[in-house]
């Protein structure tokens, strides 16, 4: 216990100190943290509940459209944002854009939430590489589908508010890599706790044996929807950060990139090891590295 | 319903045999994946990269100023050996295993697939300019190129061919008898592993006749394998693996789904529509089983 502790503390005080420490290498740390979130959270799905999903892209993609979308829409017209160079006639203040933020990241966390619960019951009931497909179809699906809607760019992509003035050059690196590595510190304290309860039992038992544990009297369904929910939580949460710190959402390359960043999730957790809580983010540290 | 397609009959009719035609190409590739999904129990993701890269064949002969159709031949046997090739590098490790690793290993291939092709070909989208004019019908109201007639007309004979020839040879009674039980098979002298090449061969065949079909009579683009895929995949849940006049009758549904959505909705959900299509489909299978207290698996 007092190892842990120990072990714990110094990754803390690496992470803070870490932009201080390699000052050029501020936006791949971000996105280092962004993806041990991911992995992380994908783990909850494929690694502990045995469902092995490429659709958690679906929810990445979603806070970071939400997120932005929330940002420009609480101040100025969205659609006149969007149609072209909005960024140019519109400008946040400061404190616009940090309120923006804040409130967009809490809509990108609990929207995708939200949704997963809607869908979850359906597409939950399917098993095996039913669900692995239906969900890398839900996920392309939604990246074609909003690259045909007009309000968020459509096709040309939509530009996310450019970072405000403030007189510290590096203030906009040092803001986003502590964004995510705060959502990574939460993420990972809440899946540990989540972890060490009833629910991570009831999880495993899915993945072991579904009927039997419908037989056992667990209500298996209500128990995978709620782990999908807690991982669109996440995802919904990276993607929004992740969407500030690139500056341009684009549909299907940005957003919806089912095909490398959905990919590399799941690569991440299963090279790192199912089901344990280290092994996928040793192996994002390895990945992002390349 | 005031869209105009409903209102002019002549170009619902248009859509009608524009979708069957699709159709029917998009069957021959959903075939080539129910067999080797039947005989390897793989889901192939780079199915779709496979027929993109099938469809470049058929678009540098005609670069090299030989007649695209040519590409025909010439694809699927260059197509078999490259099948055997990917065979014998990746799929052999993954045959056994859980079917998950497959569909990673295969997402993979796809995606090296996809990134070699942009690297080598460049983004463009491409096509192979077959010249064989249009056919007009009904005073002129509905058009059908030649190309789209020529390529549905080459999938049939390369069907109904493979029909026969997985019933009448021994390389196919071989197929069939692995499919059905690969241990016994294999105790009774069927050599699985070449078999399950020639499977493999045979299905990224099926796939260079179908890209080098569709290189003639649509437009190719690297990035554009991964909705064949689905298209497929789709196609054959709906029909039940081993149904093949299911393959041919769900693949040109698919096709006439498609092009009403690309009248309706318009052309920018096209894609997105088919992806979705599939969700549903396997949600309304996943609701029909569950009364049954059963499950797709």
């Amino acid at each position: 216990m007092n190892k842990n502790i120990i072990l714990y503390g110094t990754i803390l005080i690496f992470g803070i100190a870490a932009p201080f420490i390699f000052p050029a290498f501020k936006v791949q740390l971000s996105i280092l943290c962004i993806l041990i979130i991911l992995a992380i959270t994908w783990n909850v799905q494929g690694g502990e509940m045995g469902y092995n999903t490429f659709g958690n892209i679906l929810f990445y993609g979603l806070g970071m459209y939400l997120c932005a979308s929330v940002q420009v829409g609480m101040f100025f017209p969205l659609g006149e944002w969007t149609e072209g160079g909005g960024e140019k006639t519109f400008v946040h203040t400061p404190a616009q854009f940090f309120q923006g933020f804040a409130v967009g990241l809490a809509v990108a966390a609990v929207v995708p939430a939200i949704i997963a619960g809607l869908i979850g019951y359906s597409i939950l009931g399917l098993r095996g590489h039913y669900f692995a497909i239906c969900t890398l179809g839900l996920g392309v699906a939604a990246g074609e589908i909003s690259g045909g809607i007009e309000i968020i760019g459509a096709g040309q992509g939509f530009t996310t508010p450019p970072f405000p003035n403030v007189d510290r050059l590096e203030a906009r690196g040092e803001f986003f890599y502590f964004c995510s590595f705060i959502v990574l510190v939460f993420t990972f304290l809440a899946v540990k706790a989540i972890y060490s309860t009833r629910f991570k039992l009831v999880l495993n038992a899915i993945r072991d044996n579904e009927d039997k544990a419908e037989a056992m009297g667990i209500q298996t369904m209500k128990y995978k929807i709620i782990g999908w929910m807690i991982s669109a939580f996440f995802c919904g949460l990276a993607g929004g950060i992740m969407g500030g710190l690139v500056g341009y959402i684009d549909s299907t390359d940005v957003a919806f990139d089912g095909r490398e960043m959905g990919v590399f999730m799941v690569l991440m957790a299963i090279l790192g090891g199912k089901g344990t809580l280290w092994g996928p983010s040793n192996w994002c540290n390895f990945i992002s590295y390349i | 319903m005031d869209f105009l397609i409903f209102q002019v009959p002549m170009l619902t009719l248009q859509a009608v045999l524009d979708g069957l035609l699709l159709g029917i190409l998009f069957a021959l590739i959903a075939y080539g994946m129910a067999l080797q999904w039947g005989v390897m129990n793989i889901i192939n993701i780079a199915q779709g990269d496979l027929v993109i890269l099938g469809g470049y064949i058929a678009y540098f002969m005609y670069l090299y100023g030989i007649h695209p159709a040519w590409g025909v031949i010439v694809s699927p046997i260059i197509m078999y050996f490259v099948g055997v090739i990917i065979y014998k590098l990746v799929i052999n490790k993954v045959v056994d295993r859980d079917l998950f690793i497959s569909i990673l290993a295969t997402f993979g291939i796809s995606i090296l697939f996809m990134q070699l092709m942009n690297f080598a070909f460049g983004a463009d989208v491409v096509l192979a300019n077959s010249g064989y004019g249009t056919t007009m019908l009904f005073d002129n109201s509905v058009t059908l190129p030649n190309s789209k007639i020529f390529s549905a007309f080459i999938s049939i004979v390369f069907a109904i061919g493979l029909v026969i020839y997985m019933k009448k040879s021994k390389l196919g009674r071989a197929i069939r008898a692995t499919a059905q039980n690969a241990r016994a098979a294999k105790i009774l002298g069927v050599d699985t592993e070449k078999v399950y090449a020639a499977t493999f061969g045979i299905n990224a065949a099926l796939c260079g006749v179908a890209g080098a079909l569709i290189s003639i009579t649509f437009t190719i683009h690297p990035y554009m394998g991964l909705p064949y895929t689905i298209r497929s995949f789709m196609i054959v849940i709906v029909a039940g693996l081993g149904n093949l006049p299911g393959v041919a009758m769900s693949g040109m549904g698919l096709g006439v789904f498609e092009e009403f959505a690309d009248y309706i909705l318009g052309t920018e959900f096209r894609i997105g529509s088919v992806f979705l299509l599939l969700v549903l489909i396997l949600v309304y299978r996943r609701f029909k089983l569950s009364r049954k207290r059963e499950y797709l698996k």
